[in-house]
């Protein structure tokens, strides 16, 4: 039986170990962020709850495992594929089911009460559909392992990836919500839906188009994800729960907020990883997100 | 007694006899399958009397469960079983008053947030927790009589539904139903909304505890992944929400026909192809009969009514 | 022909009916007022009119068309613009963040700096406080900018939710008196208000709204002079 580790050891860190963990949290940070935007976007213009925000992110994966195992189709590649899928299942889903309670609501808080359970019974549907297609065994494949190496730090090319990718994502999607008619057509409908419609604004549209963008970045953020980790029907929830804890860190409606929530977390996981074992990881990951939750709630 | 008091009061024995007798004449797959379900109306009653009338909707029920059964599981070695399971009720209170006042602030997705995780936190910690759970491995505890286990099982089933009537009859329940519909409108009316929703969140997790205290006799054997249930919490909230959380038979409506759907459809397991129908019926709920089964039926009667008059 | 023609219109909200085959009729380029007092059904009207809520019967014809189902966005580009009750500003952008918001439709846009510029003479405050964020403002000068982003849209048909709603009688007749100038630029202008006495004098047609129902229409002159609305209205 393996005795594991307890407790908190501090052992004396050089300077390129420093770096190193910078650079770790950076590029996990950003994937982070990216999911907390992935979800903002679509919850603070539509106030759909996306609980099975994860399970588009499985579902990109599984896509990608798929298409690499099979078709040895590069994962870079098959970023667009997935995320036009996941997309195209954003919209659809929205014109066929979540229209329907956006607008039968009298308030903004009968829409989040209907929606997560929606989206939990999308849940069960998806994570489950996958198992039966899958077996609940985890999968993985290898790629872009290899690391770079610049003065003495080293980081793992798809690591880098990642972390270019969604750096450029999220600026993307600033400069969309600051500079277009479109993003500001999203600011109004965010603000207020009715006055956004007496604007001229097509708030449907805009509705059916966040949740595209949405679904279509949890896709590729899990496209990214197969490449540096394992892949399981499961996985979905802890990363719909680190996408929760980043837009509840950055407030609902603030894009450029979530890059530095995400990066934020990412280092607080990077260097807490460090000074203690996996398991108590979890359980500090979890009282954490309890006590942000609670803290920053707090009086509403 | 009032005349309908009467008719609810026959109602109410008459499958409790059918319970308390069960065990003569039915084989012991049967009673087995009756435990399960009054298990599930207990534990889905318990959950509705707070989550289901305030609105504040949890996932992370089993949380509650888990303790009540742990405790009773490890002191089972030291006190008699009927002190246990009071114990495990008791600790799952105390553990309630301690949290509450923190979590309870928060509401909607936030409060889904928080409960799930202190769930999954507590199965981590109890995981870590080596000397208490036996890790990932588990223990091994002393077994109790199963026809006592099932006897108290639906004791507990029926108290909690007649827990569950006087709230939804009472100023507390009335209280709660405020909450759920505007929590600072009943706020401004007077309601001490911070008391009643600590007392309903401290009901609701003693009878958690005190099933799970009940339920520790039955395995033999408690490990915390198979304890800390996720699914246990999901299709509590599931069989609320089926038969309508504003009704003291919601709940019992919906666990008898999904317990029995699983059961005899799937055999007991809560296999991928269930699950997914489960999944379907819920979008399907939420969108047709976001009120349950029994207001939907309720308002069906009322559209032909409409018709007929024209 | 009518700007806008509303026939028979029957409106419920929340599983009550609150309007009861309402019909009237905006002319063109002059002031119509519905009056009424509280709960009589007036911002439903409006709001049905622009599209927000949906009748149970009746038709809203706007410039000859049936719009009686169109989607508000629709509506807006064809020209019918409401100034909604209680403002509904955007809280987290600027006054001039406000005003290019109400140029959104894509006639509009083309024009929007030209645009801007005749709202920032018809309110030179809001110029002033161009930078400024919305909450900020007082009550009047937050009515100024509602009316000046509504204006932003070009529209044929400018509708006003009581505007003078909140304010101090300063500020009502300066309200008054830039929609008057509105009018006198060309505009069709339908408001609805709960002050009769003000109303009386800048409409030009008048239509009395009660529990739902239409009961006294005529031109603002005869009702200013009928004994009725003074009685019941003026407390004369």
């Amino acid at each position: 039986m393996r005795i594991p580790q307890k407790g908190i050891r501090l052992p004396i860190l050089q300077i390129t170990d420093i770096f190193q963990m910078i650079i770790a949290s950076l590029a996990i940070g950003s994937l982070y962020a990216l999911l907390g935007i992935g979800l903002n976007v679509v919850y603070s213009v539509t106030r759909l709850v996306n609980i099975a925000h994860g399970d588009w992110l499985m579902l990109g994966a599984y896509l990608t495992y798929s298409l690499f195992s099979f078709y040895q189709i590069s994962p870079i590649i098959s970023l667009a594929v997935v995320g036009l899928v996941t997309g195209s299942i954003g919209g659809l889903l929205y014109k066929s089911l979540f229209s329907r309670i956006v607008h039968r609501a009298k308030s903004l808080a009968e829409v989040e009460v209907n929606s997560y359970l929606i989206f939990f019974g999308l849940l069960l549907v998806v994570e489950n559909l996958v198992t039966l297609r899958f077996s609940s065994l985890t999968r993985g494949y290898s790629w872009g392992a290899n690391p770079i190496t610049y003065f003495g730090v080293s980081i793992l090319v798809n690591r880098l990836f990642t972390a270019i990718f969604s750096a450029v994502i999220i600026a993307a999607l600033v400069v969309v919500m600051r500079a277009t008619w479109l993003g500001k057509a999203i600011r109004f409908a965010m603000d207020d839906r009715d006055a956004a419609k007496l604007m001229g604004v097509n708030v449907e549209r805009i509705f059916a188009l966040c949740c595209t963008i949405g679904f279509a970045i949890a896709g590729m953020a899990g496209n990214l994800v197969g490449m540096i980790y394992e892949v399981s029907p499961t996985m979905g929830l802890s990363y719909t729960l680190i996408a929760f804890t980043v837009i509840v860190l950055a407030g609902t409606g603030n894009f450029g907020g979530t890059l530095l929530a995400g990066l934020s977390l990412g280092f607080a996981e990077t260097f807490g990883v460090y000074f203690t074992t996996p398991a108590l990881r979890v359980i500090i990951a979890y009282s954490i997100l309890i006590i942000v939750v609670v803290l920053r709630r707090r009086g509403s | 007694m009032s005349h309908r008091k009467l008719i609810q009061f026959i109602l109410l024995s008459i499958p409790l006899l059918f319970l308390a007798t069960s065990p003569l004449y039915f084989s012991s797959y049967i009673v087995s399958f009756l435990l399960i379900l009054c298990f599930y109306v207990a534990l889905t009653q318990g959950w509705n009397m707070f989550s289901g009338y305030s609105g504040y909707t949890s996932i992370g029920y089993v949380a509650f469960y888990g303790i009540g059964m742990y405790t009773s599981g490890i002191l089972l070695g030291f006190l008699p079983y009927p002190i246990t399971i009071l114990c495990g009720g008791l600790v799952s209170g105390l553990v309630a008053m301690a949290l509450g006042p923190a979590i309870l602030r928060v509401k909607g997705i936030y409060y889904l947030i928080v409960t799930f995780t202190l769930s999954e936190a507590m199965k981590n910690a109890l995981i870590f927790w080596e000397d208490v759970s036996g890790g990932s491995f588990g223990r091994i505890i002393p077994s109790q009589d199963s026809l006592l286990v099932y006897y108290l099982i639906v004791a507990v089933a029926f108290v909690s539904i007649i827990v569950a009537y006087a709230i939804k009859n009472s100023k507390f329940g009335l209280g709660l139903f405020l909450i759920n519909d505007d929590e600072l409108a009943a706020e401004a009316m007077g309601v001490n909304t911070k008391k009643y929703k600590l007392i309903g969140f401290l009901v609701s997790c003693v009878f958690a505890g005190v099933i799970g205290g009940i339920m520790a006799g039955r395995f033999g054997y408690m490990d915390p992944r198979m304890i800390f249930d996720t699914a246990i919490s999901f299709q509590v909230v599931i069989m609320a929400l089926l038969g309508g959380t504003r009704q003291v038979l919601g709940p019992i409506v919906g666990t008898v026909l999904l317990v029995t759907l699983s059961e005899f459809v799937f055999g007991g397991q809560f296999v991928n192809q269930f699950v997914i129908i489960l999944g379907v019926l819920i979008i399907l709920l939420v969108i047709f009969m976001p009120m349950g089964v029994i207001e939907f039926v309720k308002s069906l009667r009322t559209k032909r009514f409409k018709f007929k008059v024209g | 022909m009518y700007c806008l023609s509303v026939n028979d219109l029957s409106v419920a909200y929340g599983g009550a009916q609150v309007l009861w085959n309402v019909s009237f009729n905006v002319e063109e380029k002059g002031i119509t007022a519905l009056l009424g007092s509280n709960g009589a059904g007036k911002s439903t009207i409006l709001k049905t009119i622009s599209g927000l809520m949906n009748p149970i019967s009746g038709e809203i014809v706007f410039e000859g068309r049936d719009v009686t189902h169109l989607p508000t966005y629709k509506r807006v580009e064809n020209g019918m613009c409401l100034v909604p009750e209680g403002r509904r500003l955007f809280s987290s952008l600027s006054v001039q963040e406000n005003l290019e918001a109400g140029a959104y439709n894509k006639r509009a846009r083309l024009r929007m700096n030209d645009t801007i510029e005749r709202i920032y003479q018809l309110f030179p405050v809001l110029k002033e406080r161009k930078k400024q964020s919305a909450r900020t403002l007082s009550g009047g000068e937050q009515q100024m900018l509602a009316i000046g982003r509504g204006l932003m849209s070009l529209p044929t048909l400018f509708m006003l939710d009581e505007p003078s709603l909140g304010l101090a009688p300063l500020l009502v007749s300066r309200i008054f008196e830039a929609i008057r100038r509105i009018k006198s630029e060309g505009e069709t202008v339908l408001i609805v208000e709960q002050n009769v006495w003000n109303s009386l004098r800048i409409a030009d047609s008048v239509n009395i709204l009660e529990n739902g129902r239409i009961t006294i229409q005529g031109s603002g002159e005869e009702l200013a002079e009928s004994e009725i609305i003074k009685k019941a209205y003026l407390g004369l």
